[in-house]
């Protein structure tokens, strides 16, 4: 029997190499990887320079290293199973990220010649080895087993590990994209600045420094690079006066500072820095360091703020909510401090009582706040994990809170002029187009006549039939755009009034509350008062009493009502709700105005059991509200019979309410126009009636007609799969609507 | 009980609170020397420190506005004041009093209630003595075990045994447990008195009873001594046991065959078949249950069984009524 074995020839070192590693920086990356995954804490790569341009690379890390037993089993081992082994690093746990075995073959990619000089440990003994690779001589036809390469070993003192690579004879020219390439890609590694993971020894991070001076002039610390590539920088202390000084960095900004009015007396010697990293690809200052690629990897690992107090990080400060931004953004808490929003009065296009709504996640902000030797109150709790409750705590918080609130104040200002300016900018080129100044109000006018004269220059050449057919494809086209245009212009100056007085509501709502409380108190005072009084005059107190409470219940039920209007509808889930109930409370609204009137309401037609939804109340009230508010105006206007009658059926699984008065009517002409926006009052005839019929006192309660009531209505039923249209009038009823509900 | 003395924490600016703190302090049962500290634009761990935490056992009852956003730490509330006060003495009720009753439970739990300000503080000095004199019993008298327990809620012995094996493990075995006062208000207040089974409100009691609801009063004397007079009684509206409403019902018909005591009550004196109630679904006679009129849990209303079904969004509870809803048509 004979024995055979393979023999593996030179060239597949070539083929790892250069067909593994298309280009020269991709196998830079890889090994840095390397030092990555032997737990270096830092790494320098150095782009030595002669007159013809980069002669060498080192990579110089201090790393575990390998012994020279190590060097010889793994290292010089092609395609060593060492890395499949272990999915982290030995030290430190870190999760290993270069590619598997083939990273030492990256270095033939990148030059022609090798020397590695590595120190690790050899059981107490400490190993350096050195060994030159030349790799002219692997050429093909030999075999990789029989070329040898010089080196030397010795045994060394101290306790330093780690690795050098120089590599020479270059093999492929550096390009600035590659470069970028390079630092993009290790950011994400330089994005840790330190973690601990059971079982391992802290990891104090990872610094990476580039001294590349043909593309930076300067060596680069990359961690550094990283947090002034993304929107902005916020650095911050606590100066003499014991007040925040703040500076911020940042796109379309600039540099700007602010010292803050209140003081933190109880702070010294802290400083922070932080980088505000937006996933936006606009809102990058360099991205040459920061790409949504990298930041996407990087923010979920490495995002927070870490607190380091003399030197040493402190846990779990980075890695939770310390600062509380996630929470804030959880409950949309909009509104800066008072300092903050009059600063925030100050930019044009912020609103200052929801200036903070933009504020991102917490691991949108890298950085650290670091504590100094003169600080005093910070003590860490026995278990080292953060500090003891205290005042100088609450106000890190505050003061850190303050930096963060005022930079997000500014990036709300940055995404309100960044709009305008958009705006602006295409209304310009336009009009260098046309040659003419345009009004920022009709952009959209001067664009569809820009675009009618050159189509007309252009169909002018077609044949008579083709000219005709586009022409009327184009007219249609530019007057739908045109309408449209404005029918967005009228609903938006409403939405406008309608959102300010959705303000109002709520600031009056806010009042109502305060008048309740004096309520409240003035009827224990009364309490208190009829104590000492006799029996007539406490049954006075008595009915004072009970008119008051019947009073303040009502106000309290329009309260609750008003506040379903401050719902955030997407945290608020929609319900099956009780028709009958929902309609006896949306009646109650209008009950004053009903009873002065005469106006009678018939709600014996709704079964109690009838339930509809899933919908939101305050969706249901406003279908409600808007048609009681119709109906009743109708009947006023009209002076006749004052009666409106609801009733509800079901059937094929909806449910059909049936609105029926005997108001003015509704011209059987006009039905479709009804539920169009800013029709308020189609025959012409409601308003000028209402006008003489009702009481002055009594407008505001019916409102003064927009026009947008029933067109809001339908698109709320529609959007949950209900629908309102009008029915021929029946019997004595001058109007019938029908409203289907889910 | 000696009168109340209060403490009230509040950073108001427009002495509304102040005046009815006031107020209270003029009626019977409160102490005047009650105090009420206005905390605005102040540093609140400083008066904590300095004017409260010393004086802390003087007080039997404490009030605290959840939001104080008009303090020198406007991200303070009052959940954290609480939650200091307690540490430092933990026999003592904290009512938080605020506008915005909108607090998470985290934040509630600091607290033994929250009280609505603009809605119903001038209603709720029956209830803030019921809870301090409540707090005050339990605090000067040594429960041996569950059985003094049972005499001070006044329970009816028929039902001893069933509340033994409902009452939570953790309450029966700290019994002595200095923080027992807020732990066994908690569970009475909103669990044991808040979900219909042992005791029933006024809606519960008259339905069980086949009464409407407005009527019930016709007969109310006759169930005086099923009527809830515990420890914190007075800390919820009206309550009846369950068990004393049928033994009374029973022991008044003794005459009467009909064993269902909803088809039975208005036979009681004074009434006619005209007081018994209709379901709010069906409006059929006899409905046995009060159950919500929708998933929102806003209205209650009599109704048949048949006529409701379980509210997904509440369990069952061993020995308490069903939470039921109004079954869609």
């Amino acid at each position: 029997m004979t024995t055979l074995r393979f023999t593996v020839d030179s060239a597949l070192l070539g083929e790892l190499g250069e067909r593994l590693v298309e280009k020269v920086h991709y196998a830079l990356v890889e090994l840095v990887k390397n030092s990555y995954d032997a737990d270096a804490s830092y790494v320098t790569v150095k782009f030595i320079e002669n007159d013809s341009g980069i002669s060498e690379i080192h990579i110089i890390d201090d790393g575990i290293g390998m012994n020279f037993a190590e060097v010889q089993d793994y290292w010089m081992h092609i395609a060593t199973t060492n890395k499949l082994n272990k999915d982290v690093s030995m030290r430190y746990g870190r999760p290993k990220t270069g590619s598997k075995g083939i990273g030492r073959f990256c270095c033939r990619r990148l030059g022609k010649k090798l020397t590695l000089i590595t120190t690790g440990r050899n059981a107490s003994k400490q190993e350096k080895t050195e060994v030159t690779f030349d790799w002219n001589a692997f050429t093909p036809g030999t075999k990789v087993t029989e070329i040898t390469c010089q080196g030397k070993q010795e045994t060394t003192k101290g306790d330093q590990t780690g690795t050098i690579l120089i590599i020479s004879d270059l093999t492929d020219e550096w390009t600035t994209r590659g470069y970028n390439y390079l630092k993009r890609q290790l950011a994400v590694l330089a994005a840790n600045r330190g973690v601990r993971r059971d079982g391992f020894d802290e990891d104090p991070g990872f610094n990476i420094f580039i001294d590349a001076p043909s593309f930076e002039g300067e060596v680069r610390d990359l961690r550094s690079d990283l947090i002034k590539a993304g929107w902005g920088t916020v650095k911050a202390y606590i100066n003499k006066s014991r007040k925040a000084v703040c500076e911020l960095d940042a796109l379309g900004i600039g540099r700007k500072t602010i010292v803050s009015e209140d003081k933190y007396s109880k702070l010294s010697d802290i400083n922070m820095e932080i980088g505000i990293m937006i996933l936006h690809r606009d809102q990058m200052r360099d991205t040459n360091i920061a790409s949504m690629g990298t930041l996407r990897e990087m923010l979920p690992e490495w995002g927070g703020v870490q607190i380091r107090y003399k030197g040493f990080r402190v846990y779990p400060y980075g890695d939770d909510d310390w600062l509380k931004i996630d929470e804030d953004r959880a409950y949309r808490r909009g509104t800066p401090n008072k300092e903050l929003q009059a600063f925030a009065e100050t930019l044009k296009g912020v609103d200052p009582g929801r200036a903070l709504l933009s504020l991102s996640s917490m691991k949108n902000y890298i950085g650290n706040v670091e504590i100094g030797q003169a600080a005093k109150g910070f003590v860490m709790k026995a278990n080292r994990e953060g500090f003891l409750r205290s005042d100088e705590f609450e106000e890190l918080r505050n003061f850190v809170r303050f930096a963060i609130n005022w930079a997000t104040i500014y990036h709300a200002f940055y995404i309100k002029e960044q709009t305008r300016k958009e705006a602006e900018a295409s209304r310009a080129s336009l009009q260098e187009l046309i040659e003419q100044p345009i009004e920022s109000q009709k952009v959209v006018e001067a664009a569809v006549n820009y675009l009618e004269k050159e189509f007309k220059s252009i169909s002018s050449t077609l044949p008579t039939k083709q000219r005709q057919t586009a022409s009327t494809a184009f007219y249609k086209a530019t007057d739908a755009i045109v309408k449209h245009d404005q029918s967005n212009k009228e609903e938006l100056k409403h939405l406008r009034l309608i959102a300010s007085t959705s303000t109002l509501i709520l600031i009056f709502s806010h009042e109502v509350k305060m008048l309740l409380g004096h309520l409240e108190s003035s009827l224990l005072q009364l309490e208190n008062i009829k104590e000492s009084l006799g029996r007539t005059e406490r049954n006075r107190i008595d009915d004072i009493q009970d008119w008051l409470r019947n009073s303040k219940g009502r106000l309290l039920e329009l309260l609750d009502m008003t506040a379903l209007i401050g719902v955030d509808s997407r945290k608020e889930a929609p319900k099956s709700l009780a028709l009958h109930d929902r309609v006896e409370s949306a009646s109650k609204a209008f009950k004053v105005i009903a009873d002065s009137y005469g106006i009678t309401l018939d709600m014996n037609e709704i079964p109690s059991n009838i339930v509809v939804g899933p919908i939101l109340e305050a969706e249901l009230y406003a279908v409600l509200l808007n048609l009681l508010s119709n109906s009743i105006k109708s009947i006023i206007a009209a002076d006749k019979e004052r009666r409106i009658k609801i009733s509800v059926k079901k059937s094929g699984g909806k449910v059909n309410m049936k609105f029926m008065d005997t108001g003015l009517g509704l011209n059987p002409d006009k039905h479709g126009d009804i539920f169009i926006p800013f029709i308020a009052d189609i025959d012409g005839k409601l308003y000028s009636n209402l006008e003489k019929k009702l009481n002055p006192e009594d407008k505001y309660i019916v409102g003064t007609g927009s026009g947008l009531g029933l067109s809001i209505v339908k698109e709320i039923l529609q959007a949950r799969n209900g629908d309102i249209r009008i029915l021929p009038p029946e019997g004595d009823w001058k109007a019938v609507l029908e409203v289907t509900l889910p | 009980m000696k009168k109340i003395k209060f403490l009230w924490l509040d950073d108001e600016s427009k002495n509304t609170k102040r005046s009815v703190s006031d107020e209270f302090k003029m009626k019977e049962g409160f102490s005047k020397s009650s105090r009420f500290i206005n905390v605005k634009n102040e540093n609140v761990w400083n008066i904590l420190e300095k004017d409260v935490y010393p004086t802390l056992d003087k007080y039997d009852l404490i009030l605290i506005d959840h939001n104080f956003g008009g303090t020198q730490d406007t991200r303070l509330t009052g959940a954290t004041v609480a939650e200091s006060i307690r540490d430092r003495i933990k026999n003592r009720p904290i009512i938080a009093i605020t506008n915005v009753p909108d607090i998470d439970i985290h934040k509630q739990s600091a607290y033994d209630d929250v009280i609505e300000f603009t809605r119903d503080i001038s209603r709720k000095t029956d209830y803030l003595k019921s809870i301090s004199e409540g707090y005050h019993v339990l605090s000067k008298k040594a429960l041996a075990d569950i059985d003094d327990l049972l005499k001070l809620m006044k329970a009816p012995k028929d039902d001893h045994e069933r509340i033994k094996k409902i009452m939570p493990h953790e309450l029966k075995s700290n019994i002595t447990d200095p923080s027992f006062a807020y732990q066994f208000f908690k569970w009475s207040r909103f669990k044991f008195m808040e979900r219909p089974g042992f005791l029933l409100d006024r809606l519960w009691a008259s339905t069980l009873l086949g009464i409407k609801e407005n009527r019930f009063s016709v007969v109310e004397s006759l169930f005086e001594k099923a009527k809830y007079s515990g420890i914190f009684s007075k800390t919820s509206s009206d309550l009846w046991w369950q068990s004393q409403i049928k033994k009374l019902l029973f022991d008044t018909l003794a005459d009467q065959p009909e064993m269902l005591p909803w088809r039975l009550g208005h036979a009681l004196p004074g009434l006619t078949s005209n007081d018994i109630p209709l379901c709010h679904a069906c409006k059929g006679e006899f409905p046995e249950v009060v159950a919500f009129t929708d998933e929102t849990g806003k209205t209650s209303r009599p109704m048949h069984i048949k006529c409701t079904e379980l509210h997904k969004e509440y369990e069952s509870s061993l020995y308490f009524e069903d939470i039921r809803v109004m079954r869609a048509e």
